[in-house]
């Protein structure tokens, strides 16, 4: 369990409301996410989870309120743009490049580290671009090595197992140095072995100075890893609180399993 | 000392090979010649292409446009503004072709595959429409006629065989720049847009301006070729860069590998071979002989030749051991 000190909030939003049409997918909806903490979200279906990771993302635009990320306003700013200010983030059905090796997938996601690698560079094939390319291998391979996805880098992704995917899905979300990682049903799927792998890199992510959002059903899983939950239902914020404390909240028992459960 | 070769070393180096003997063995042969620089022409456009269409995922119909834009502007300056040197007309030829493809590019940026194949064999058509009528300049259906051979510093580039060397060195040239584009971040980059642009944009890569730029660095590869057939043919007309080109290039790429080096200039190899070797055949039966080619390749190797390059390492493992 994580340790509740209070940290500077490195993502705020605020009143953030996203409307398709006559259809509130999200409505006022306010929170922060301290520094180095894991939070987690939580719904049930089509209650606005993943809406609201697209909006914070930027792949939808808010229809109203703000979204800060280290105190800049990301609300209207482009998707690249944000990736490239530290926003990673993983997908609720698995987006990797299927005829791609898993070597491949992972360093795509290391795009935004390479800012000083220049077109004129690569042709000219200088000495910089080579050692960045050498230092971002490396790193790739770091990061293969701490999910144990290693020995598997010359694999095409489509001939791997549906955990091993699930893996490079949060490899290729990492590798970037984002400081804020958006994780969309991590463990969904997996066995429980590979369940509670993830789970501790999770939590050693957090330690590397790493902020975690996480969207999980499993609430035995996120009791495990959150330090604070954020409860969506019908795109309202019906409650956020430390684990426990959700646990026990009326309005989120009413949510997931209807009223009379109280 | 023993030397570890790669699979993929050992093929570059049998066909780097091949192609500096094989016109020695054919000096005096102007046809075979002639057709190897053909080679070297359709391999250059197919590396463009395949960077456009099998790398990046932009279903390109109008290669021929990006191809003559690169000979009319060589054409022009060869025989119009004599005394500009040769490296330079090179350069413009390539940038112009590059600067009509981001201009095509930019016009259909929001649209993919079907509509995107037909803006650009639109733009191709639109081309060569244009300098079938700009007679005062393009000389119309006539084409442009009398185009020098080159002369790079103080060598003139006189003879079917300097200019097949020179072909050879673009050729080396274009390889050895694909081959680091594709490993390169904006290689990862285009790929990432060919399969998935939502991933590519969230991990920080600037979609738009990357669509922008394959066009830009596949077509200024098709400027290449275009400066070198005006100067090879020595004669260009509108008739050079049908939409029968573009697919013509299209094919060649599927046959030999979309999204694979190697791939383009196999499949370069390979359709000029069967044009050739089906030249004294029915017009029709060389149409029949071409599709069933492709639908094998098709059906037992649907990443096209390059593309099953797993099969051929084993039979190379096998050998080297």
């Amino acid at each position: 369990m994580q340790d509740n000190k209070k940290t500077t909030p490195i993502l705020k939003v605020k009143n953030v409301s996203k409307y398709f049409g006559g259809i509130h997918a999200l409505d006022n909806i306010s929170f922060e996410l301290s520094t180095n903490k894991i939070t987690a979200l939580i719904g049930p279906n089509g209650s606005g989870k993943t809406t609201l990771f697209n909006v914070i993302t930027g792949l939808y635009k808010a229809t109203k309120g703000s979204i800060h990320f280290k105190k800049r306003d990301i609300t209207k700013e482009r998707i690249d743009k944000i990736a490239k200010m530290g926003i990673g983030r993983t997908f609720q059905n698995i987006k990797l490049f299927a005829n791609s090796t898993v070597l491949e997938n992972v360093m795509v996601g290391a795009y935004q580290l390479l800012d000083n690698e220049t077109f004129i560079d690569v042709v000219f094939n200088t000495a910089e671009y080579r050692q960045l390319e050498k230092e971002i291998l490396h790193k790739t391979e770091e990061i293969l090595r701490f999910l144990d996805l290693y020995k598997k880098k010359e694999t095409l992704v489509k001939s791997l197992s549906y955990g091993d995917r699930k893996r490079v899905e949060f490899a290729r979300a990492i590798v970037g140095d984002s400081k804020l990682i958006l994780l969309d049903e991590p463990v969904a799927g997996m066995v429980e072995e590979e369940k509670l792998f993830l789970l501790d890199k999770i939590k050693e992510l957090s330690k590397k100075n790493v902020t975690i959002l996480l969207i999980e059903h499993q609430i035995r899983f996120v009791s495990e890893l959150a330090s604070s939950i954020i409860v969506l239902d019908e795109g309202k914020k019906i409650a956020e609180g430390k684990p426990v404390e959700i646990q026990e909240n009326p309005l989120v028992i009413e949510a997931y399993l209807g009223k009379g459960a109280r | 000392m023993k030397i570890k070769l790669s699979f993929k070393t050992f093929n570059y180096i049998i066909i780097g090979l091949v192609l500096i003997i094989a016109p020695l063995l054919f000096i005096n042969n102007y046809y075979i010649i002639y057709l190897l620089s053909m080679f070297l022409i359709y391999s250059i456009l197919c590396l463009g292409l395949n960077l456009i269409t099998g790398v990046a995922g932009q279903f390109c119909l109008g290669h021929a446009g990006f191809y003559g834009m690169g000979a009319y502007i060589a054409a022009l300056i060869a025989t119009r503004a004599v005394g500009i040197p040769y490296l330079l007309e090179l350069l413009l030829s390539a940038i112009g072709a590059g600067l009509f493809a981001v201009v095509v590019a930019y016009s259909c940026i929001r649209v993919s595959g079907d509509y995107l194949a037909i803006i650009t064999l639109a733009s191709a058509e639109m081309f060569r429409l244009t300098c079938t009528n700009w007679e005062s300049l393009t000389n119309g259906p006539m084409g442009i006629i009398g185009i020098p051979y080159p002369r790079i510093l103080s060598v003139a580039i006189n003879n079917n065989v300097k200019i097949y060397y020179l072909g050879l060195v673009y050729f080396f040239i274009s390889l050895y720049l694909c081959n680091l584009i594709l490993h390169s971040k904006y290689g990862r980059a285009f790929k990432a847009i060919r399969e998935d642009e939502i991933v590519a944009l969230s991990m920080g890569v600037p979609v738009f301006k990357y669509k922008v730029l394959v066009f830009f660095i596949g077509a200024f590869f098709a400027g290449i070729a275009g400066n070198y057939v005006a100067h090879l043919i020595m004669f260009i007309s509108p008739d050079n860069f049908t939409t029968n080109t573009s697919i013509y290039l299209i094919n060649s790429i599927i046959l030999g590998g979309i999204g694979t080096i190697s791939g383009s200039f196999i499949g370069a190899g390979l359709m000029l071979f069967l044009t050739e070797f089906l030249r004294f055949a029915p017009a029709a039966w060389r149409m029949v002989v071409m599709a069933i080619a492709i639908i094998v390749v098709m059906i037992k190797m649907p990443q096209g030749i390059a593309g099953s390059e797993l099969d051929y390492k084993k039979w190379f493992n096998k050998i080297i051991k």
